[in-house]
């Protein structure tokens, strides 16, 4: 029976360890479950954690992801109230939310304008900009082509030249000088072609040694918009978010709540609705530009659960439900600290290469403070279809230290075995002094990259892996039983 | 269930002290000699090698075998005393050791002497080689690498029964048996030599240096006039590709010897004889002590349980008939976990003691224990006396059971072994499967002291008769040239070096090759016990 | 000769020692000794190594060997020595002349000299017998030379291609870490 009334069931648009973690609270709420599942992955935790798996086929397991019209007619078909797109694939595109409520059926997330209004980098800049809030020095292409590289060289450099279609670090070009202007805007356009299919592109004061904080937005069909909190996702390698926390460490109260004040003035003037995050650069000197705003669920929400106590996925489908928030701004509580590291399968010590392998055990860390957000289990496979984030260890402790200490024992007790993760570098992360003392910035993963670098292992250490693997290995026990007697134990004699 | 030996020796004796010096003087002369065999080569012979690439034959071996494994070497001093020392080890290598877990024989030609070129005493190698396979049902496996027969000696190793015929009737023989061979085709196998792949089970052929052909390219040139090169003529592709001489091509040493072990890892592992056995211990009593029970002089009498209680295991021993034929020790004990029945000299042999020794005889061919002799034999006692007393069907019985025991027999030479003596405790013409000795060992059909007084004697007589006397000096003169040439014909070089022995072994070595010997042994079934009519 | 074994990119020698007491293992030269014993959880194990108890989890997959101990994850994969060998060896390479397996026609010729081929590529196809045979390659290779062309005649043992070493072997490409489904 569902606890929320004219939401009975859900289909889960996505894959993982998001379809898993909304599959968990619509189970609690007693709203039935569906999600798309591939083929590849029929076994998967989370076409087991839902009540119906729905098969969705295409050229590549991504693009059956992408397929919006096979979606919404699954939708259709198993009689679906709402649709959750958890994020990445379809999560941000305006088309596919207007098609899906066109049929009927609620989108859980914001409306389709506001989707189409932030996921173009210009417009939403250009919309911030206009109501009053701080932006980042920029020039835009579109205005006036001709005069577009001046524009940006006015700006001073270093600058960045960026998609406005894009995200992920995709079709972001950084422009140390002006004589590399030129070619960066060539590149810059024709990736954001490549992967966006838009070429659109601007450029923007690029703000060194910066920290990313974001805000997280709640906001009801009857105007009420309110903020919990801020993160912190400065520790990023080539863009890729890998460390996030929340509270923003080393910030004063005031400077704490001018960014979220700013965030909710965001979301009230783009009359949003459902959850979102925005998104901003805090320059070292204490100010902070709008860079975007998220019209989804981020990969990073439980930091902010763990600290709020709140469930915004359940938060989620009551907004699209149409109930109001239950609760004012003055309500929302903020204990401790959090933080969640993304587990994802690649090498560290290979330069990052990506990783592929069966995995052959899965021990998800546990204890106090420890959520374990993954969508893999034992026997399943990793491959280079999806993205190499495989779960999120997240912990929550009475202050920053404890979660730090929390989170690098998580760490070191996770085992995934099979395909290589960057466990061992997120530890190393978490226990640099710079870290430690709050010294985090977008460029903490480059200048740091010496001493993250894995020490060496020495002899002896060697040698009890290696003896842990010949005495594991079938080949080399069969080899050494086979050895009769009393040759065995008469050793290497000669005569 | 047996008791353990008591030591009766004095270890800070000056006697034992003395003993223990030769001794050890007489182990460095074995090590140095074998060393020199072993490793001791001609530079250019050491560049010719390293020009085509070759590896060492023995770092062949040590590559084959199994790591943390024994390797049992046999006669590594073979034709140390003729051809003027240039054929070391006899130009081959061959012992015993564990590829693939499985027990195998190998048989490795050294092409850094002479090209790998056979001596005759290379062929005489090679035969007992085999011959031991095919006794034990041992497999073989061949590293081929030889420029085939030494021309100038042909007429040495060519026609006869146990020429170099004999090694691919052997070969042939051992296939028959359902015992498998392999063959690593490092170098060529010219003319005869050809027929030891084409006669194996398996043969790997090594590309750019191997090569099989009945006819070498100058003996084409010479028999036919066509020109024609090494690998055209019989190289790994044409074998492996076109004429299905060999089986597999390997492109390196390396890879030919990983590809050997692999094709060993397919044999099946017949069922072994078994025998009464134990956990193995090691002596009681220290073997290095050894060195101070052998005197330094033959005429000085030993306890022979002395020299027991130092090789069998926990230095165990059930003494037979302790009371009777006190000059041949019998009994039972264990080497390396294997039950066995040892003989063993003390003194001269009796009527009582060859007849204890037929006895004791009987009894392990019936209880299926394998013999172990340990020989330190002038002979069996002369005189009026003992004639009367039928020594001789005494000794004929001995050698009769002896003979006809089917138990696996195994033989160390731990001091002198002269005349009949030698037949009745298994000598080489016995059919023992293995024999060693000790580097203090002398053999002969009698000792050189005895030889040169017998002929001294003879002449002193014969001139007696003609009514003439032998002055001092011309005794002499007799004595002296048959004491020296007894003296190199009768030591343990000698007959190592002509093959009556399976080789010179450090008598601390002893247990440790009893151990891989007697488990060899055990690859062959143990036929039914009997032997012929005992002159009773 | 002992068993290798590659544990961060390098290669390492593991020696079984058979004696009785003593150490077992012999590990880059070095002696000592460890026995594998199950632990109670579910790839649990701990390594009685020189006296000391490591508590460790240990999974395989065929020859590749997962080991989590004191926090990290290590990867050994246990090398066959014939193919590693094998594929050494070819890629030195060296002479090959592949020929006729019996007498036939050429159907027709796939490769040129000079081009690089990989093991198993296919070389050229002959007919005999009205059986069609593919001539592959058995090795990473460089096509030296051709000797016959389409339409033509051959007896057995006739020499069909010559093979030499291929010059350096590119690395395959890790692949694009970013794909679609990226979250921000």
């Amino acid at each position: 029976m569902s606890q929320v009334r004219g939401i009975e069931k859900v289909l889960v648009a996505n894959r993982g360890e998001i379809a898993l973690r909304v599959a968990r609270t619509l189970r609690r709420l007693g709203i039935q479950s569906a999600a798309v599942v591939h083929a590849d992955e029929a076994g998967s935790p989370a076409a087991l954690s839902v009540d119906e798996a729905c098969p969705i086929d295409g050229d590549t397991p991504v693009a059956a992801h992408l397929d919006s019209e096979q979606i919404i007619a699954i939708a259709r078909r198993i009689g679906a109230d709402a649709l959750h797109p958890g994020y990445g694939f379809l999560a941000e595109n305006a088309d596919f939310a207007e098609a899906v409520e066109a049929a009927g059926i609620r989108w859980i997330g914001p409306s389709p304008e506001s989707i189409r209004l932030m996921g173009d980098k210009i417009e939403s800049r250009r919309f911030v900009g206009a109501a009053g809030h701080p932006l980042t020095p920029s020039a835009s292409e579109e205005d006036d082509p001709s005069t577009f590289a001046e524009r940006a060289a006015a700006i001073g450099f270093p600058l960045l030249i960026k998609a406005s279609a894009g995200g992920g670090g995709k079709g972001m070009q950084i422009v140390a000088a002006a004589d590399e202007l030129a070619r960066a805007i060539d590149l810059a356009r024709s990736e954001a072609e490549r992967y966006f299919g838009d070429g659109r592109i601007y450029a923007e004061r690029y703000v060194e040694a910066p920290r990313h904080v974001e805000v997280q937005i709640l906001a009801d069909a009857h105007g009420h918009v309110l903020h919990l909190g801020e993160r912190d996702c400065s520790i990023q390698r080539r863009f890729q978010k890998l460390i996030e926390e929340t509270p923003a460490p080393a910030m004063s109260d005031a400077l704490r709540a001018r960014i979220c004040e700013q965030a909710v003035g965001i979301a009230r003037a783009a009359r949003y609705r459902n959850a979102g995050t925005v998104e901003f650069v805090l320059a070292p000197d204490g100010e902070f530009y709008f860079l975007e705003m998220n019209t989804r669920l981020q990969v990073e929400h439980p930091v902010t659960e763990m600290v709020t106590g709140l469930d915004l996925v359940e938060q989620q489908i009551r907004i699209a439900a149409g109930q109001p928030l239950a609760f004012a701004q003055e309500d929302v509580r903020f204990e401790g600290a959090s933080i969640e590291c993304r587990l994802c399968a690649e090498d560290a010590d290979q330069d990052f290469r990506p990783a592929v392998g069966r995995l052959l055990r899965v021990h998800p860390p546990e204890g106090a403070g420890v959520r374990f957000d993954g969508g893999i289990a034992e026997g399943g496979s990793v491959t280079t279809a999806f993205d190499p984030m495989l779960a999120k260890i997240i912990v929550h402790g009475a202050n920053r230290q404890e979660a730090i200490e929390r989170a690098r024992r998580a760490l070191s007790e996770t085992v995934i075995l099979g395909c290589t993760t960057n466990a061992a570098y997120l530890e190393r992360i978490l226990g640099h002094a710079d870290f430690a003392a709050g010294r985090v910035e977008t460029g903490f993963i480059p200048a740091h990259a010496k001493e993250l670098a894995a020490e060496p292992l020495r002899p002896n250490e060697r040698a009890t892996i290696l003896a842990a693997a010949a005495l594991a290995n079938r080949d080399f026990n069969e080899r050494v039983e086979a050895v009769p007697q009393p040759h065995a134990s008469m050793g290497a004699w000669r005569n | 269930m047996m008791r353990r030996m008591e030591s009766r020796i004095d270890p800070h004796s000056a006697a034992f002290e003395r003993f223990r010096e030769a001794n050890l003087a007489r182990v460095g002369e074995f090590r140095r000699r074998q060393q020199e065999a072993r490793f001791e080569r001609p530079q250019r012979d050491l560049d010719r090698l390293a020009h085509h690439g070759k590896n060492f034959v023995r770092d062949r071996i040590e590559q084959i075998l199994d790591p943390g494994t024994p390797f049992l070497e046999l006669s590594s001093l073979a034709a140390n005393s003729e051809y003027e020392g240039q054929s070391r080890s006899a130009s081959v290598v061959t012992g015993i050791g564990i590829v693939s877990g499985r027990e195998v024989m190998i048989r490795a030609d050294d092409p850094s002497i002479k090209a790998g070129a056979w001596y005759p005493l290379t062929v005489k190698k090679n035969v007992r080689c085999l011959d031991i396979a095919i006794e034990n049902r041992l497999p073989v496996v061949h590293m081929c690498d030889s420029a085939g027969g030494f021309l100038p000696l042909q007429a040495e190793m060519f026609a006869d029964r146990t020429s170099a015929g004999r090694i691919f009737r052997n070969q042939s023989i051992l296939s028959k048996m359902g015992v498998p061979q392999l063959s690593l085709v490092f170098g060529h196998c010219t003319a005869g030599g050809a027929y030891i792949p084409s006669l194996s089970d398996y043969a790997v052929i090594l590309r750019g240096n191997g090569g099989i052909f009945l006819g070498g390219p100058p003996l084409v040139k010479a028999a036919t006039g066509e020109i024609v090169d090494a690998d055209t003529l019989g190289g790994a592709d044409v074998h492996t590709q076109v004429s299905g001489v060999a089986d597999y091509a390997a492109n390196s040493e390396e890879e030919a010897i990983l590809l050997g072990r692999e094709i060993v890892a397919q044999w099946s592992r017949p069922e072994k004889t078994t025998i009464e056995m134990r956990e193995p211990e090691p002596p009681l009593h220290d073997p290095a002590e050894l060195y101070g029970i052998i005197p330094d002089d033959i005429k000085i009498q030993f306890d022979m349980r002395e020299v027991i209680a130092r090789i069998v295991d926990g230095s165990y021993f059930h003494e037979y008939q302790p009371d009777y034929g006190k000059t041949l020790v019998c009994g039972y004990a264990y080497v390396w976990g294997h039950k066995v029945g040892i003989l063993g000299n003390n003194g001269v042999l009796f009527n009582d003691s060859s007849l204890k020794g037929a006895h004791f005889i009987e009894l392990c061919d019936k209880n299926r224990t394998p013999l172990v002799f340990l020989q330190n034999i002038t002979g069996f006692m002369v005189g009026r006396e003992y004639e009367a007393q039928g020594i001789c069907k005494d000794g004929a019985k001995f050698i009769m059971t002896q003979s006809g025991a089917s138990v696996p027999k195994f033989t160390i030479m731990i001091n002198g072994s002269f005349g009949a003596g030698n037949y009745g405790m298994c000598g080489r013409a016995y059919d023992g499967r293995f024999i060693f000795s000790w580097p203090n060992h002398q053999i002969g059909i009698m000792g050189a002291e005895q030889a040169a007084n017998t002929l001294a004697d003879v002449k002193i007589r014969q001139l007696e008769r003609a009514g003439q006397k032998l002055s001092e000096e011309d005794v002499r003169a007799i004595r002296e040239p048959v004491i020296e040439s007894y003296a190199i014909e009768s030591s343990a070089y000698y007959a190592t070096s002509h093959l009556w022995d399976d080789g010179i072994i450090d008598p601390v070595d002893t247990r440790n090759a009893l151990g891989v010997a007697i488990s060899a042994s055990l690859g062959a079934p143990i036929e039914e016990p009997g032997y012929g009519v005992l002159r009773l | 000769m002992g068993y290798d074994f590659v544990l961060g990119g390098e290669s390492h020698t593991v020696h079984p020692i058979h004696e009785p007491e003593g150490p077992n293992l012999r590990i880059d030269g070095q002696p000592l000794r460890a026995e594998l014993v199950p632990g109670l959880a579910r790839g649990e194990f701990f390594l009685e190594v020189d006296g000391r108890r490591e508590r460790l989890f240990l999974a395989s997959e065929g020859d590749v060997h997962f080991v989590h101990w004191r926090g990290r994850t290590h990867r050994v994969e246990a090398i066959n020595a014939l193919e590693r060998a094998r594929r050494a060896a070819s890629a030195a390479g060296g002479t090959e002349v592949l020929r006729a397996p019996m007498p036939g026609t050429v159907v027709e010729v796939a490769t040129r000299a000079g081009e690089d081929v990989v093991a198993g590529a296919l070389l050229m196809t002959i007919e005999s017998m009205k059986l069609q045979t593919a001539i592959t390659s058995p090795r990473d290779a460089r096509v030296a030379e051709v000797f016959v062309s389409p339409g033509a005649t051959f007896d057995q043992g006739a020499e069909l291609v010559r093979l030499e070493s291929a010059e350096d072997e590119g690395e395959a490409d890790p692949g694009d870490p970013g794909k679609g489904g990226q979250p921000g």
